[in-house]
């Protein structure tokens, strides 16, 4: 013990001044409580990566993520009160929605795009259809203050946190003071939201090759169609490469909404853009029905329909969607597709679905 | 601490003392600003040909259009200023908000701790540089709470100029929304200061005079009537503007 606690002392002489000396020069704050929020490191399923990217400057604490859950269940962030980030993300459905368009917004108007799922957010590069969201801290900005989504401003959101009896309390353990800005409410979901992790369906413990996890012979060529047909685009554990494309849904790209039908277009200005989605995961597909952008396609068998003979030609249509004759399409059977299908079944995660930690938090 | 033993504590305690005593130095020795040193006001004084801009007040653009502004705004950041011999006083961190709208005026800011000395030229960019344009998570003038945040598009509006033009064809004025951003558009501009001015450790104000006028007509003559010249939020015609703002500044001399 002696030893142990002169190395301390030690250190401490030769940091406590500087410590010190540090806090008493900032303007006027009182010494603060030495509770500092406790950092975490989320766990990651093994085939999705060694741990779960985060900027530097947002790393994860139990604080700030129970603090960005909270938030992510509160209709307090909406413009009327009424609208949370759950009234559209569903964590029963991957945090979609299962509606085509919603219409949960504030003006009740309908919305022009799907509402995406939320899974593993923190490998993607770029969210939004467009990837008009450069990180998952902005990507906040846009449901929260869209007039036709929670319609809110941030001052009086702010205000409204910081006049809240449990609020003030729940941002200085997360972030040491609770002075409450709004870029600290973004930080806050986008803890909870890169905790959003889902790695356990029948596809990726067998792919981890854990005891006992076996696919069935038609999953098994679902698979490998998947791997082939699929690719490059739904590639890797995340099935998706990230990047954009033009699937082939349409051929003409309406500038109205500001362009919103430009897609990709839209935030690049660049006309090889036009009509170009991020790809999205495979994963928990069956469950955040309907499909694409617009949610047109309301089952797997319209979408595999469309890739075998609804592709829609246009300059900027993906070069993978041509047979190798150049006719348009995925070169795909009956069997096939009831195989691909068979296949998407495995890559629900019911673990991710039925996670009691991503609900809405215990009441105060 | 409760389960510290007490000699423990009692040392603890003596070094708390000891180091409350060294930061006491520590701060005294911050608090006096380095011998010298001054704090300079930069002021812009936003102005239409000369006359200090009045919101909702007609005016006359380069092209003959009639104009009235609703709001006027824009980031300066990376302020520095020059010496004779090249080196340069950078202000660290300096993204700020320039101002005129119905809800608040605000066209100054400071820079602090500039050293004494002769000084040759001030260089500052319109915008926020690609360092601090690809997220919101930021405080300050930065806060996206300033509406000067796209929510779709990761980003900040350089410049907003929002108002109406007189449409000679529909004889009725129409809103234009000069909303411009995007890396590419971000521009930095150089003025040469008055010749000998220098700071000798007093505050000193440097003005600038910002024409409006610029926007419309700068290198690149606008007809706001234009198809995709009413409306700008990015695009090749916001870079168009962004040749302009660069131009609207200018060093006020006598000072």
């Amino acid at each position: 013990m002696r030893t142990l606690f002169s190395n301390r002392l030690r250190l401490l002489t030769l940091f406590l001044p500087l410590f010190v000396a540090l806090q008493s020069c900032e303007s006027g704050t009182e010494a603060e409580d030495s509770l500092s929020p406790t950092g975490i490191v989320p766990a990651v399923p093994a085939n999705l990566g060694e741990s779960v990217p985060y900027p530097e400057r947002n790393p994860f604490t139990k604080e700030g993520i129970l603090l960005g859950r909270k938030l992510f269940y509160d209709p307090k962030l909406s413009g009327n009160n009424q609208i949370s980030c759950a009234s559209c993300h569903h964590p029963d459905k991957a945090f979609s929605d299962g509606v085509r368009l919603s219409t949960a917004g504030a003006s009740g108007k309908q919305l022009l795009r799907n509402v995406p799922a939320l899974q593993n957010l923190g490998w993607m590069q770029g969210w939004f259809w467009d990837g008009g969201a450069k990180d998952v801290e902005s990507l906040t900005l846009g449901p929260l203050t869209h007039p036709d989504e929670m319609d809110q401003n941030l001052r009086e959101l702010v205000q409204e946190l910081q006049t809240d009896r449990y609020y003030p309390t729940q941002f200085k353990a997360a972030f040491g003071s609770d002075s409450i800005t709004s870029a600290m409410v973004a930080r806050a979901l986008a803890q909870f939201q890169r905790t959003l992790i889902s790695g356990n369906s029948a596809y990726d413990r067998y792919s981890r090759s854990e005891a006992g996890a076996t696919l069935s012979s038609a999953e098994l060529r679902g698979l490998a169609l998947v791997r082939t047909r699929c690719a490059p685009c739904h590639s890797s554990d995340h099935f998706t490469d990230q990047s954009y494309r033009n699937n082939g849904l349409d051929n003409v790209f309406s500038e109205e909404h500001e362009a919103l039908g430009w897609g990709r277009g839209r935030i690049t200005h660049n006309s090889e853009d036009l009509g170009k989605y991020k790809v999205p995961t495979l994963r928990n597909l069956v469950v955040t029905a309907p499909y694409m952008h617009d949610g047109r396609y309301n089952t797997l068998t319209e979408v595999l329909d469309h890739y075998q003979k609804g592709i829609a030609p246009s300059p900027t249509l993906d070069p993978a969607l041509l047979k190798p004759d150049g006719s348009l399409g995925i070169l795909l059977s009956e069997r096939d597709k009831a195989d691909i299908i068979a296949f998407l079944h495995t890559l629900t995660d019911r673990d991710f679905l039925q996670n009691a930690a991503f609900g809405p938090p215990p009441q105060p | 601490m409760k389960f510290l033993p007490t000699l423990y504590k009692k040392l603890t305690f003596s070094l708390t003392l000891f180091a409350l005593t060294f930061s006491a130095i520590s701060c005294s020795e911050d608090e006096d600003a380095p011998a010298g040193a001054s704090t300079v006001t930069l002021e812009f004084q936003n102005q239409f040909e000369g006359q200090t801009l009045t919101l909702g007040q007609e005016y006359t653009n380069a092209h003959g259009h009639r104009v009235k502004f609703n709001s006027f705004r824009y980031y300066i950041s990376n302020v520095k200023l020059s010496r004779p011999d090249g080196t340069q006083y950078v202000q660290p961190d300096s993204y700020r908000l320039i101002e005129r709208t119905d809800e608040r005026i605000r066209e100054s800011f400071d820079l602090l701790e500039v050293p004494a000395g002769a000084y040759t030229s001030l260089t500052f960019s319109i915008g926020v540089d690609p360092t601090r344009n690809h997220s919101t998570d930021q405080v300050g003038d930065l806060d996206p709470n300033h509406f000067m945040a796209w929510n779709w598009d990761t980003g900040y509006k350089f410049l907003v100029a929002e108002g109406q033009y007189f449409n000679t064809a529909e004889a009725t004025f129409r809103n234009f929304i000069y909303h411009v951003g995007h890396d590419a558009n971000y521009r930095t501009v150089t003025l040469n200061l008055p010749s000998g001015w220098k700071l000798n450790g007093q505050d000193k104000t440097l003005a600038l005079t910002v024409n409006a006028k610029t926007l419309f007509g700068g290198p690149n003559v606008i007809d706001l009537s234009a198809t995709g010249f009413s409306t700008i939020h990015g695009g090749a015609n916001a870079a168009l503007v962004a040749d302009n703002f660069q131009q609207m500044f200018q060093v006020k001399q006598g000072q």
